[in-house]
């Protein structure tokens, strides 16, 4: 019963008419991908997504994964599925031509992640973690290491994991104490031992070897080091086994066909490791993978939120109960679909602002890698860079708090049938629900963001970042029609700006602790603008083509009709939603910055004083 | 062995369909095309021969510029070069596509032409059987399996209640039935070099089809009544009563 949908209409949109992404095939490093080719591989995920992946979630979820013998086994069907996409090449879109991938932009792999994650959340572990591996050894391997494992990661043969948690280095991961110990008589060879937990992918019966991005401590070093270890080990002509044990999986709340692994590395003392990148330099190779992770999860979250929508707008569409409230005392009203109740319509508006929201602003922090990759000078660079880095944590956070609560809201508008299974509304919740914790917890992407992002450098990076929002708010649209909204952007914009100055003289004084109480808080304000802004970008172009679609089809826009004509005509009908959206959002949604700010200012400690 | 795949885009059937205004066709603005799913069949088993035989798999589809789209997926599946022959896909009948692609096999003598059975649109069933007139040779339509053996094709035929096996004389033609094959899905390098395949593209004038009149005319057409409304029933009796007088399927 519960159905697969994509919104590609939007994600063309946002996508071609907003970001223009077809201009990046200007620039040498992407010629090949035209708008063109961004059809093809767009509508290729999507028929995956449906035909492939969605089949096989909902017997996903109840069947899950089972360790028997010391073995993950997954579902039945999950091996073959998994052959088939593997050799579609999905895991390498991203990866250097030079090695055997696709690369192609960001952007294309932000958008079709979310198809995927749509179709079948828990399926996407494997893949993706396999393709931050392959930039891992790719980027700072040695060439042994590149000639000898990127053939069989780049065909899909072998499948990647990453090692960071341990039972007490979790947001903590410094605290680890997993160890190396050189083997003598070997350049980059290590003894590995240590015990890891929640390891997502770390065994499967997907493929016949599976290599773990690892970190550990070369003996006793302060720092951490990055090690590729394989479960089998090449040896002679065949493989041994690398003395890594599958200890357990947990039972978890969703993505139940994603194994979740407690591995053991070394318990025979027969664990052999290679160091990646330099010695002590492991956790600055990882932040590779993770940044690319982080918005992987964002994707994974709104692509959640989008289908918790699309289900839920169509459910209200046909279930009918009770009478419009304006005819409620009137004998005989007419029953009528729940879309017709404001109440109703406010729950899916919701839940359309902070999906597609959510989806303009994963789409952009792409769009951003890619301008990265394709600066003309360093200026330009840092440009992009510095927005990047300012979106991550972001777009990571932001989105993962906020589709939970669309998939809350989508059991909402479900009622009872929500709550119960048939709708697949429920299980959205539940699968939704670690993208705000793993790769880093929301609480710590904050952190990230005001110690790490704000903080550094003067602040530059979120300078840069509101620089492209002033542009905007400084442009034509001040003046027109949406000059209530982009008024309302720029207080928006104040408040954060002020936030930012408080906790900068507030560190200047040494209080670190409060800053840290608010920094979530903040990290929603920084969202809450960002997505302001990107709703505005695609309104601005939206409302341009509505009124030409409008005098195409030779519709007058203050008819009184307009309903009808709207209903009939999708165009139409698509482009007036844009503006709809980002009109709700700027009023609906986008106070709350100032609840926040009021908070800030308060100056009220009591979280910290309180004895809990 | 060459094999030519004659290929249609049909709108997605998964797709809400509007008529136009005038209920004289089917409303094409913003619609989402796909590959007819017998032609995905047809391309698939001429694929699977190319790879047990060698040779040259070339697709063929008559329409306007934008059904390049489609074309482009049967090229990322693996075929190797295509033709496209500009037209209006309303502007045809099953008999003048035959005569297009009649021409077009005297062009390109393939051994094998290879069709859906049917188009899921128009749901004609008539391109393959009338094709194979046009030319004189023989046809298999319904196909469930096809061994090619030297000069000779033997196909397996989905028919009334069972199976018919035949041997037939190359070049032939064959028509596509879902349990001929399950299609691949294009891989992103098979997606990424179909850019670069050549389709060439011929009007009905240098293909020398001069005689363009449709034999068949559509005079209207009607989406199906919209579903009514259910009602719950109290019991069991309650709905053998309605199923026997009501609805009268018992
Ligand atoms: C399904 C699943 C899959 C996973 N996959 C992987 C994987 O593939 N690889 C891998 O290495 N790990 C993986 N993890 C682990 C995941 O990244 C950690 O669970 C996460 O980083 C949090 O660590 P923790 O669970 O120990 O929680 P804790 O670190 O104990 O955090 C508990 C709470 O305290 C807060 N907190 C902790 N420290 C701070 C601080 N300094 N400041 C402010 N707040 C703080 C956190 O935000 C959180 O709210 C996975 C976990 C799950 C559940």
């Amino acid at each position: 019963m519960s159905e697969y949908y994509a919104d590609l209409r939007d994600l063309r949109f946002t996508m071609f008419d907003v970001l223009n992404v077809a201009s990046l095939a200007e620039h040498e490093r992407f010629t090949h991908a035209d708008a063109e080719l961004f059809e093809d591989v767009l509508l290729a995920a999507d028929d995956q997504a449906r035909e492939l992946l969605h089949p096989l979630n909902e017997t996903g979820d109840r069947k899950g994964v089972r360790l028997e013998n010391g073995r993950v086994l997954t579902p039945e069907g999950w091996t073959e599925a998994y052959k088939v996409f593997a050799e579609m090449g999905w895991h390498v879109l991203i990866t250097e031509p030079e090695i055997g991938g696709q690369g192609l932009p960001h952007v294309l792999h932000v958008a079709v992640g979310e198809l995927f994650s749509a179709g079948n959340m828990s399926f996407g572990f494997t893949p993706g973690l396999t393709t931050g591996v392959i930039g891992l050894v790719n980027s700072f391997g040695p060439q042994w290491m590149k000639d000898y494992y990127l053939p069989k990661m780049v065909s899909g043969e072998w499948a990647g994991t990453m090692c960071l948690t341990e039972p007490a280095a979790g947001s903590a991961v410094p605290d680890l104490k997993s160890s190396a110990i050189p083997i003598e008589g070997t350049e980059d060879a290590y003894k590995i031992k240590g015990q890891k937990i929640f390891i997502s992918s770390g065994d499967h019966d997907f493929t016949d070897n599976i290599i773990h991005a690892f970190l550990a401590r070369v003996e006793d070093d302060p720092t951490i080091s990055l090690f590729l270890v394989p479960r089998e080990r090449p040896e002679g002509d065949g493989f041994v086994f690398n003395d890594v044990t599958t200890v357990g999986i947990e039972e978890k709340m969703g993505i139940h066909a994603s194994p979740t692994c407690s591995l053991s590395f070394g318990d025979e003392d027969d664990c052999v490791g290679w160091l990646i990148g330099e010695r002590g330099k492991g956790l600055r190779c990882m932040f590779q993978m993770m940044n690319g992770a982080r918005l992987e999860v964002a994707t994974q979250a709104y692509g959640l939120a989008n289908l918790a929508y699309q289900r839920s707008v169509r459910y209200a569409k046909e279930r009918v109960q009770g009478a419009a409230v304006q005819d409620l005392r009137k004998k005989d009203a007419a029953r009528v679909a729940i879309i017709e109740h404001p109440d109703v319509r406010r729950m899916l508006m919701q839940m359309k602002a902070l999906s597609e929201g959510a989806r303009a602003l994963g789409l952009y922090a792409g769009y951003c890698a890619d301008r990265v990759e394709v600066a003309v000078d360093e200026k330009d660079q840092k440009r992009w860079h510095h927005q990047l880095e300012i979106l991550t944590p972001i777009a990571k956070a932001w989105a993962s708090d906020e589709a939970f609560k669309v998939a809350e809201l989508g059991i909402q508008v479900h009622g009872g049938y929500g709550y119960c299974s048939e709708y697949g509304m429920e299980q959205i919740l539940r699968d939704t629900k670690i993208t705000s914790i793993y790769e880093g917890t929301n609480g710590i992407q904050a952190l990230d963001l005001l110690g790490r992002k704000v903080a550094r450098g003067g602040g530059v990076m979120m300078m840069t970042m509101l620089n492209e929002v002033n542009r905007f708010l400084n442009g034509p649209l001040k003046d027109g029609d949406f000059a209530p909204e982009v008024a309302a952007l720029s207080k928006a914009r104040d408040a954060i700006v002020k936030t930012a100055m408080d906790f900068a003289q507030r560190s200047m004084k040494g209080d670190i602790q409060y800053s840290a109480l608010h920094a979530s808080p903040f990290l929603q304000m920084c969202g809450d603008l960002l997505v302001g802004w990107r709703l505005m970008e695609a309104a601005q172009v939206a409302s341009k083509r509505y009124d030409a679609r409008l005098q195409k089809i030779d519709v007058d826009p203050l008819d009184e009709e307009l309903g009808n004509v709207l209903q009939d005509d999708e165009e139409a009908r698509f482009l007036h939603g844009k503006v709809a959206t980002a009109r709700f959002f700027v009023h609906q949604i986008l106070p709350r910055v100032h609840a926040r700010l009021m908070g800030i200012e308060s100056d009220d400690r009591s979280a910290l004083m309180v004895q809990l | 062995m060459k094999i030519l795949v004659a290929i249609k885009r049909v709108i997605d059937p998964d797709a809400r369909i509007r008529l136009n205004a005038d209920s004289s066709g089917v409303e094409e603005e913003s619609v989402e095309y796909k590959v007819n799913p017998f032609c995905e069949n047809a391309i698939e088993e001429a694929l699977v021969l190319q790879g047990a035989h060698g040779g040259e798999v070339v697709l063929v589809t008559v329409g306007p510029e934008d059904v390049t789209q489609t074309i482009r997926s049967g090229l990322a599946m693996g075929a190797d070069r295509a033709i496209r022959i500009e037209g209006v896909d309303t502007e045809l009948d099953s008999d003048l596509v035959a005569r297009i692609l009649h021409k077009v096999v005297e062009r390109e003598s393939p051994n094998v032409i290879l069709l859906g059975k049917q188009a899921v649109d128009g749901d004609n069933n008539q391109v393959g059987q009338l094709l194979a007139q046009y030319m004189g040779a023989s046809q298999a339509c319904f196909a469930s399996e096809v061994v090619l053996e030297g000069e000779q094709a033997k196909v397996t035929r989905e028919v009334d209640g069972g199976l018919e096996t035949i041997s037939i004389p190359l070049p032939a033609v064959i028509t596509a039935d879902l349990r001929l094959n399950e299609p691949r899905y294009a891989s992103l390098p098979g997606i990424m070099k179909a850019k670069r395949k050549p389709i060439d593209v011929l009007t009905l004038d240098e293909l020398g089809v001069t005689d363009t009149a449709l034999k068949i005319e559509v005079l209207s057409l009607e989406l199906p009544p919209e579903r009514q409304a259910g009602s719950m029933v109290e019991s069991v009796d309650d709905l053998l009563d309605k199923l026997k007088n009501e609805a009268r399927v018992l």
